[in-house]
């Protein structure tokens, strides 16, 4: 199947509703005023994703990373460059967990939860938007280059499979910080999420 | 029944906010920008508004606020996906009848469509 | 790094298992059935909480711990229980579960925790929860000190800072009036005068401007020890700074009747380094080397290479070894008759290695006694951090001295 039977705007849509969740939980969690932007939507092979990111990306990379299953399996990854990570990690937590821009144990600790309210937010979104269910797993947080993220994405007998990658920016009252959102699901899946999405708009 | 103006830049919610209100029989107009929405208000003037917040050229509270100055009796339900309880009480305070998170279900919309359909407006 | 295949699959007889591995790694594991009731307490929970395992197995969690209906810690479990995994860190939730802070904490409280929220699976469907808990309440009370150390730290960096900058600005303003007033009566703005006292006038603006050099050199120096000294790199053509400061004590070599000669390479040297310093320890030296020296020769030779290397050469009397080591101490001068008739703060020397420290490079000395001395100072192609001003706490490459 190619890309292009994909309503991009409905996924657009899915993205921005789990954003918008993850924010709201954000909020509870530390008590600030959270905005996120529009996220702009990206669709392609996995193979392509090194390249799309290398254009977006640079250094060392902050990683969240979350396995999905159920009625459709995959990868969900929160993708930060280290800098914008600390930043977040200390944007959250009001200044002084990632004091020198450096991401200790427990500015870890603060973005795996983080990472980990952003990714169910969103998973959950999609899940309750298509009717499909989906449980995740423990969050891991990993600070490596490109490679090392790519190549941790599982590998499932599938043969193809495809990147959903949404660019969008959190604002803080004290700051503001851009990251990725990257979901990779196989040929299989990616075919149920768009069939779902397009009984949803007949019921 | 009314005439209806969904406000919101995604395609994909507009579409499905006119099915849901078309099958009860109302009226839609769409706008897909701030701009385009007060142009909108002011030309056609319809009974009720349904205001997206989170747009590419003017904020949805800023729409609301300019719509209220055309008319002091609007009536707009605030659709949004930005489900914090800060932004539910700035919503308020701006002068909208009803918020509604996103996503919404069909029965959900109608019934707060036909709530403030009903409204009295001071 | 292949993720978790979580959440976790285990049989009931894998409990006992789990429990004994939480022992080991010094964690607290709670399970906990669908409805929430408490299955398993092992025996770090017991030590920690003080309840036995009898007293809590087959009662419902948040009737045990009220204080948990309602907060966050309920709905990880209800999210658990419908099949997602929750980590937890202590900056938002401080703890999972309500239990004494450790011995030795008893400012915390309560047991500062990260607690893992996972369902626990059965035939493909949730059977219940598991909550790993580890106490990291030590790890807390050290990041707090040291961010109240930084803090600490931060603020007597600015208060240094702030005490320099008006010093400067205290010190400088009087001796502007003692100099504009020196030149305008100099110049006879103010009425005629007479020659013998135009010649006093001359000596005490002379005197002046020498108090104003120490003051710098004091200014400087302590700009330097606080490591405030920031660095305003650019490219520089050393040939032409070699020169003018070399002319610079043209007049003084004539008036002593010494021969100063300057060599430099034929071609341009390009250096980034900043010329405000670099031409302040040039000049130290050059100058130390005129005033020590009665008779004969001075010389500064230039050489580049992969670095740029200065030689200052006099035919003075010379230092001793046993002073040579304490050169570049501060206010140390070594002949003390010599201070008295030759003058000077004895910073001169300390500060100039200091800043050639602080452009990357080193300043050494060789000499014998009665034989003249050789400075040799040198800095790399490129001098520290190319940024300007910027953060000065990190400009000054010995640690020494350091706060």
């Amino acid at each position: 199947m190619t890309t292009d039977r994909i309503d991009h705007d409905a996924l657009t849509e899915l993205f921005n509703i789990g954003l918008h969740r993850a924010a709201a939980s954000l909020s509870e969690l530390t008590g600030q005023r959270i905005v996120v932007d529009l996220p702009r939507l990206w669709i392609c092979p996995i193979e392509e994703t090194h390249q799309r990111l290398l254009e977006l990306l640079n250094g060392d990379l902050a990683t969240v990373h979350q396995i999905f299953k159920g009625s459709v399996t995959g990868d969900a990854v929160l993708v930060l460059e280290y800098q914008s990570a600390a930043r977040l990690a200390d944007l959250m937590t009001d200044g002084g967990v990632a004091a020198g821009g450096r991401l200790d144990q427990s500015a870890r600790e603060v973005l795996t939860e983080v990472g980990n309210v952003i990714l169910s937010s969103c998973l959950s979104a999609f899940g309750d938007m298509l009717h499909v269910t989906v449980t995740f797993s423990v969050p891991r947080i990993h600070v490596e280059s490109l490679e090392g993220l790519l190549r941790s994405l599982q590998v499932d007998n599938e043969d193809l499979h495809f990147a959903l990658l949404a660019a969008t920016r959190f604002r803080l009252t004290e700051g503001e910080v851009g990251g990725y959102l990257l979901i990779a699901v196989g040929m299989t899946s990616l075919a149920l999420i768009t069939d779902a999405l397009a009984a949803r708009e007949e019921s | 029944m009314a005439s209806i103006m969904i406000v919101d830049d995604s395609n994909y919610t507009r579409r499905t906010h006119r099915r849901i209100l078309e099958s009860e029989g109302h009226t839609v107009l769409e706008a897909a920008t701030g701009m385009a929405a007060i142009e909108g208000y002011f030309v056609h003037r319809p009974d009720l508004v349904l205001l997206d917040l989170t747009m590419e050229d003017m904020g949805g509270l800023e729409v609301l606020q300019k719509m209220r100055e055309l008319q002091a009796d609007a009536r707009v339900i605030v659709v949004s996906a930005d489900v914090q309880r800060s932004t539910a009480r700035l919503v308020a305070e701006s002068g909208a009848l009803r918020f509604l998170g996103k996503p919404v279900t069909a029965e959900g919309l109608l019934e707060t469509v036909r709530a403030a359909l009903r409204e009295d407006i001071a | 790094m292949p993720a978790d295949e979580s959440p976790i699959s285990l049989g009931a007889e894998s409990l006992p298992m789990l429990h004994d591995l939480g022992e080991v790694l010094e964690l607290g594991i709670l399970t906990l059935d669908r409805e929430l009731t408490v299955r398993g307490w092992n025996r770090w929970l017991a030590a920690a909480s003080g309840a036995e395992p009898s007293e809590v197995v087959g009662r419902p969690l948040l009737e045990l711990f009220e204080g948990l209906r309602g907060g966050p810690a309920e709905e990880a479990l209800r999210r658990a229980v419908s099949g997602s995994t929750t980590v937890w860190s202590h900056r938002f939730h401080r703890y999972f579960l309500p239990l004494p802070a450790p011995p030795g904490h008893e400012g915390f409280a309560a047991m500062q925790q990260i607690a893992r929220v996972t369902p626990l699976m059965r035939g493909g469907a949730v059977d219940g929860v598991l909550v790993l808990i580890q106490d990291v309440t030590e790890r807390v009370a050290r990041e707090e000190e040291l961010h109240e150390a930084l803090r600490r730290a931060e603020v007597a960096s600015q208060a240094k800072s702030d005490f320099l900058a008006s010093m400067s600005h205290e010190l400088r303003t009087p001796l502007s009036a003692i100099v504009g007033y020196m030149d305008l009566l100099e110049g006879e703005m103010v009425g005629s005068v007479a020659p013998l006292q135009k010649t006093y006038l001359g000596r005490v603006k002379s005197a002046a401007h020498h108090l104003i050099s120490i003051i710098e050199e004091i200014l400087t120096f302590s700009r330097v020890e606080a490591g405030k000294e920031p660095l305003h790199t650019e490219v520089v053509e050393v040939t032409a700074l070699a020169r003018d400061v070399e002319e610079l004590f043209e007049p003084q070599a004539l008036r002593k009747g010494l021969t100063l000669s300057v060599a430099v390479p034929d071609g341009p040297v390009a250096v980034r380094t900043d010329p405000t310093k670099l031409r302040q320890i040039l000049i130290n030296l050059l100058g130390n080397a005129m005033k020590f020296t009665d008779a004969g020769r001075v010389c500064l030779e230039m050489e580049a290479t992969d670095r740029v290397v200065f030689r200052i050469r006099d035919t003075g009397p010379g230092i001793n070894a046993a002073d040579l080591g304490r050169i570049f101490d501060p206010f140390t001068q070594l002949d003390q008759s010599l201070k008295r008739t030759k003058g000077g703060t004895g910073l001169g020397l300390p500060v100039s290695r200091r800043l050639a420290h602080l452009l990357g490079g080193d300043l050494r000395v060789e000499s014998t006694a009665g034989q003249g001395t050789t400075f040799t100072l040198w800095v790399p192609r490129t001098s520290g951090q190319s940024s300007p001003a910027g953060d000065a706490r990190r400009t000054d490459a010995e640690p020494a001295g350091q706060p």
